[in-house]
């Protein structure tokens, strides 16, 4: 088992971050523009480090990333609002370059944006997914079905 | 929603060009700076508030040569640490009981015994790899009780032959719990196994301000590891009493490659 509570040997570093920067890159992109999404990655391999939590194996590791970085990427979104206004109606600044899909995803509420990407490009199952996410499968199903009905309204309106 | 799509638009962002370097570098700085600038080895994983002792536990007498000191056995410190399966461990035929002492600056210093193992503490049921628990009491010499742990003590160990930087506490995933009971502050202190080392002289070493640095530790031609000369403060080391026969030299030499820092 890899004991992840000895990361920060210079393997271990690379290590780290070769396998999961991507990952988590685009997995804070849903929730954030680019350079503030390689911020929080940054941010969660730091908090890994000092953390230290011990990992049954990779899969376990992974999911421990994974939450980590969409709770981060959720906090530094909310602490970006302007004017309390509520999380569902937070328009990132405009993002050169961000294609329409995405940004329509990042419109989305986190718990509906989280799931929609682990499902899309990660390629979960909705079991996996509720593993990773420490959520019952049916939260999950239903997540996903509303998720996808909002970025329909959310596309359609920008298309109009 | 399609997939395809989805990704596509993704991929379409990628990390910035320094990103990899810029990260490495901040995280072997951070990792540098864990060590250095706590002067300590790791960070105490829990403290118990005192009270918790529960009534039901059964106290061993152990008696030191300076003063009546009463002592918790290493089973009854795992107990206090709500882990029975570390306390079975150390009352099971694989622990090793012991009453080194050693007196410096007016404490006492008591090697209570150590266990190695798998899966053998309620706190890493599910980790495969073995690690070793050890228990390190410390009392004032005169036996007036400690009141607080508020200048606590740290704990480290270290192998004969090898430069403390590469094996200590931090390199081997170390952490302690601690507590106070009758005025004696306990220290429970667990890393990945040190039998490994066995065939070496492993050492525990205890002190108010630890650092992986030769200004704390010296070696001598033969391997041997002291604390330099005029080491300021309270401080002990023993020699773990292991089982040279398990030792095991090719996991020494993956544990020494996986910390990265052979030359």
């Amino acid at each position: 088992m890899r004991q992840v509570s000895s990361f920060g040997t210079n393997e271990s570093i690379c290590r780290i971050v070769d396998q999961y920067s991507r990952m988590l890159q685009k997995l804070a992109l849903t929730r954030l523009p680019p350079t503030d999404a390689e911020d929080v990655v940054q941010e969660v391999f730091l908090k890994l480090m000092t953390a230290r939590p011990h990992f049954r194996d990779e899969g376990h590791e992974k999911a421990w990333l994974i939450r980590a970085t969409l709770n981060r990427a959720s906090d530094v979104r909310r602490a970006a609002e302007r004017n309390n206004l509520p999380l569902d109606e937070v328009e990132l600044p405009a993002q050169e370059d961000v294609p329409q899909l995405l940004s329509a995803v990042q419109a989305l509420p986190s718990k509906y944006s989280a799931v929609i990407h682990l499902f899309y490009y990660e390629g979960y199952s909705i079991k996996e997914i509720s593993e990773i996410l420490k959520l019952p499968a049916s939260t999950v199903g239903t997540r996903l079905s509303r998720g996808r009905e909002k970025l329909k309204e959310l596309l359609k309106e920008d298309a109009s | 929603m399609n997939r395809d799509d989805y990704r596509a638009a993704l991929d379409r962002i990628e990390l910035s060009e320094g990103f990899r370097q810029d990260t490495i570098q901040k995280l072997t700085r951070a990792a540098g700076q864990q060590t250095k600038k706590e002067t300590v080895f790791m960070k105490p994983r829990r403290t118990f508030k005192t009270g918790l002792l529960a009534a039901a536990l059964a106290v061993a007498l152990i008696v030191s040569a300076a003063a009546a000191v009463y002592l918790l056995t290493p089973k009854d410190v795992a107990a206090h640490n709500d882990d029975p399966v570390l306390a079975d461990a150390f009352a099971s035929g694989g622990a090793i009981l012991s009453n080194q002492t050693a007196e410096s600056e007016g404490y006492t210093f008591t090697l209570g015994g150590l266990v190695s193992g798998a899966g053998i503490s309620k706190y890493a049921q599910d980790v495969d790899a073995a690690r070793t628990y050890a228990v390190v009491s410390v009392a004032r010499t005169d036996g007036t009780p400690l009141e607080n742990l508020d200048a606590p003590f740290h704990l480290s160990p270290l192998v004969a032959g090898f430069q403390p930087h590469m094996v200590n506490a931090w390199t081997l995933g170390g952490g302690y719990t601690s507590f106070l009971s009758g005025g004696v502050a306990y220290y429970l202190f667990d890393c990945e196994s040190l039998e490994i080392f066995a065939d070496h002289t492993v050492y525990l070493a205890v002190g108010q301000e630890l650092s992986a640095g030769s200004d704390t530790f010296a070696m001598a031609e033969d391997g041997a590891i002291s604390f330099v000369e005029g080491y300021e403060g309270p401080h002990a080391l023993f020699t773990l009493p292991l089982d040279a026969s398990k030792a095991d030299s090719a996991a020494v030499d993956q544990f020494l490659k996986d910390t990265g820092l052979m030359p």
